[in-house]
């Protein structure tokens, strides 16, 4: 059984799942960022643009590096 | 260079070269990013006034009435724009007032930071995201047959630049992102259409899901597509999983802002429990006005004019996916695509059908809403290329590539512009609507070129202010600014630069050295070879632009008018005061005789006339008047220069023409120079 620093690795290594878990990440944390925005809660712009960032990001290197 | 980044700098430059601003579609959006980043919440009340297309509230609050995925996905540019900006001594300029239908609206003029975000935001989402959906085509060819691939420079070139992609990646809208995101999902997984990946169907899951946060339009094409990935026998519940993940972030912003766009029959029965929900009254006058055989007409009516029809038909635009889509269904194998296209071509129309402005005014190409599906066309029927004599294919190719040139101008809204009664009856007769590509887009592209804004405003204003108008009403002139620049002085003579189709130089020359490598290699040239034909094609080129004049217009002339269907040559409007530049080839002073005619805006005027900074002449205008003055030249150049004491007035202003932003004083006609000696 791989323990939890195993896994974290597998996942970093592996330049596809790393992609995937950025993509999800990114909607993840755009979602909290629609949310804080929503009741106007001052850092709720800066994670909404982070993980619009990070989906943004995630998918150009996606198309370029994965298909 | 890989063949994959040179595909994409080169549809990516095209497609940023050529980008534009036109409307309040665009302000919109921009006005919700803005409030995103800079007030942290969704309400747009503070950039209410740049645009009309916004919801007021129940709660007394504005929002934008776009679906706000392309918001978000812009926020980390204009977020990076905005935080470099406090390093650059960036000029903050004036807002200028308009009136649209009664509505006081604002124009913002010389606000260097919103020139700046304008130009990214169009580049780096509608360019760069049109430009993937190229490569992600392109990388789907890769893994075809050999008889398809080695036509995969042809079609990309086919679907980049002549087909309904192009239009929608030069503006910041969400067309050309709906398109990569639902082609994206797709790719993933029919690229892997053997196994069973569960994690790209997941991920392809969230992509759609995103897409339905950019745009209405994949709620109801997700019926077609998720019957195909079920036929792929491929496990729908992880897509269904992603998907729910990927359309949680609109689920917030409706729980936040009860949008306004949302389904009538959803806000009631979400209404008992979120009585803030915002509604869109006129919208939801529409869907409840509309019953099942109003709607059944609509669609009977409109849909030969948004498929077939010179007023807006996909397929009169670009015939070449006519060719496409009869190759598709007359093949006996692939079903299951052609089922999905087809399908997925008639939901699309049905919901264009329906639309209340079905013919999208004011953009290219108008029913905009087919952009999403344009890739499924290419995406199974390559095979034309290799099956059907070239002859046969390249004709409609290049009509369809020569239709997105010629669409590189101002919009219309030509069916806008009928009256009721006539649209009803011609629409009933299935008659032709309008035929804009012919009566506007082809003359105006005979007088302007492709247009670039980014080209003009640079070269013209020394700007990056890439809109295409002075507003977004549409009542500005559709012609260039200036037909023409001076360069210099010659011994007898000015030599000036023609500004139009000058724009395609830099773009060819760029192009020309991104495939530098390519070109030497098939036309067996070396490098030296290369650059000398390079530089005398290019010195070639650029004489077609000069020209030889004894006078040019030079500043604050407004562009020419459109009287009609025909541009007002010989008349010009000018601002406060403007500038003609001639030229005395006698070496010594001479007598000329300046003749015009002359006409003043709205009230009685003071025309002053100088030249070479002394003033030679004073008229009271009050209607038209032709004016002789005599002038004495000094050898060379000399600039005449007229002014208006009184100054000069916005007609949007007075009330007198809604959204002309213009500021008049005279219009000067029929300029004419005599030389007495």
């Amino acid at each position: 059984m791989p323990n939890k620093k195993n896994v974290v690795y597998k996942l970093f290594k592996d330049k596809e799942n790393l992609l995937i878990f950025c993509i999800v990440f990114g909607i993840v944390v755009l979602s909290i960022g629609v949310y804080l925005v929503g009741y106007h809660i001052p850092f709720g712009s800066t994670i909404l643009t982070m993980g619009s960032g990070i989906f943004y990001i995630s998918v150009i290197f996606f198309v370029f590096l994965l298909i | 260079m890989d063949e994959e980044i040179k595909v994409f700098l080169t549809f990516f430059i095209i497609f940023s070269y050529f980008a534009y601003w036109a409307s309040w579609n665009e302000e919109s959006t921009y006005s919700l990013v803005k409030s995103v980043v800079e007030e942290n919440r969704f309400e747009i009340d503070t950039y209410k006034d740049s645009t009309g297309d916004r919801i007021h509230c129940s709660n007394n609050h504005y929002y934008s009435d776009k679906y706000p995925g392309l918001a978000f996905l812009s926020t980390p540019i204009y977020g990076i724009i905005k935080k470099t900006s406090i390093y650059f001594n960036l000029t903050k300029g004036s807002e200028l007032f308009y009136f649209s239908d009664g509505v006081k609206l604002s124009y913002d003029v010389g606000f260097q930071i919103n020139d700046i975000s304008r130009l990214f935001l169009t580049m780096l989402t509608s360019s760069l995201f049109a430009s993937l959906t190229v490569v992600l085509l392109f990388k789907f060819l890769k893994t075809q047959p050999l008889r398809i691939k080695k036509y995969r420079f042809v079609v990309i070139t086919s679907f980049g630049i002549g087909s309904l992609l192009l239009p929608h990646s030069l503006v910041f809208t969400r067309h050309a992102i709906t398109t990569f995101l639902f082609f994206f999902s797709l790719i993933l997984i029919i690229i892997n259409k053997k196994e069973k990946c569960v994690k790209k169907i997941f991920l392809s899951g969230c992509i759609y899901g995103i897409g339905i946060l950019v745009s209405p339009l994949l709620i109801i094409l997700s019926v077609p597509y998720v019957l195909y990935i079920k036929h792929l026998k491929k496990p729908v519940k992880y897509f269904i999983f992603g998907f729910s993940l990927g359309i949680l972030p609109l689920l917030l912003y409706y729980i936040h802002t009860g949008f306004p766009v949302l389904p009538t029959f959803i806000k009631k029965l979400l209404g008992e429990y979120l009585p803030n929900l915002c509604w869109d009254q006129a919208r939801v006058l529409y869907i409840r006005q509309s019953s099942l055989k109003n709607l059944i007409e609509r669609f009977i009516f409109t849909s030969p004019q948004t498929l077939v029809y010179p007023s807006k038909g996909l397929f009169f635009y670009y015939p070449f996916l006519i060719l496409l889509l009869f190759f598709n269904i007359l093949r006996k194998k692939h079903t299951d695509e052609k089922f999905f296209l087809i399908t997925s071509l008639l939901i699309v129309t049905i919901f264009i059908s329906i639309m209340p402005l079905w013919w999208g005014g004011w953009s290219g190409y108008g029913p905009r809403y087919f952009s999403p599906i344009i890739p499924l066309f290419y995406l199974w029927s390559t095979g034309i290329f290799s099956r059907i004599n070239w002859k046969i294919w390249s004709i409609p190719l290049i009509l369809s590539m020569l239709t997105n040139f010629l669409l590189l101008q101002y919009g219309e809204d030509m069916i806008h512009e009928l009256p009721s009664e006539i649209y009803i009856e011609k629409l009933k007769n299935f008659q032709i609507l309008s035929n804009p590509l012919l009566e506007h887009y082809l003359p105006l592209f005979l007088k302007n070129g492709p247009r670039s804004m980014l080209f003009e405003s640079l070269i013209l204003d020394g700007t990056i202010d890439i809109r295409l108008s002075v507003h977004s009403c549409g009542l500005s002139s559709p012609t260039i600014k200036r037909d023409e620049i001076f360069l210099s002085s010659l011994p007898n003579s000015i030599l000036t630069l023609r500004v139009p189709f000058l724009c395609l130089i830099p773009l060819i020359l760029s192009l020309l050295f991104l495939w530098r490598n390519d070109i030497l290699k098939k036309f067996k040239l070396n490098r030296k070879k290369f650059s000398i034909v390079l530089l005398v094609s290019l010195i070639m080129f650029t004489l077609c632009f000069l020209r030889i004049r004894t006078w040019i217009y030079g500043e604050n002339w407004q562009s020419q008018e459109l009287s009609g269907k025909k541009i007002e040559v010989n008349n010009r409007w000018m601002s406060q005061n403007a500038s003609i530049i001639l030229f005395n080839n006698n070496n010594k002073m001479g007598k000329s005789n300046l003749l015009f005619k002359v006409e003043n805006f709205h009230k009685p005027r003071t025309l002053l006339i100088f030249l070479n900074d002394k003033q030679i002449g004073n008229y009271e205008i009050n209607g038209t008047k032709i004016i002789n003055q005599e002038m004495n030249l000094r050898p060379k150049k000399n600039e005449i220069i007229f002014y208006s004491i009184e100054g000069c007035d916005r007609p949007t202003e007075l009330g007198l023409h809604d959204c002309d932003l213009r500021c008049l004083s005279f219009k000067i006609s029929n300029i004419e120079i005599r030389n007495l000696e």
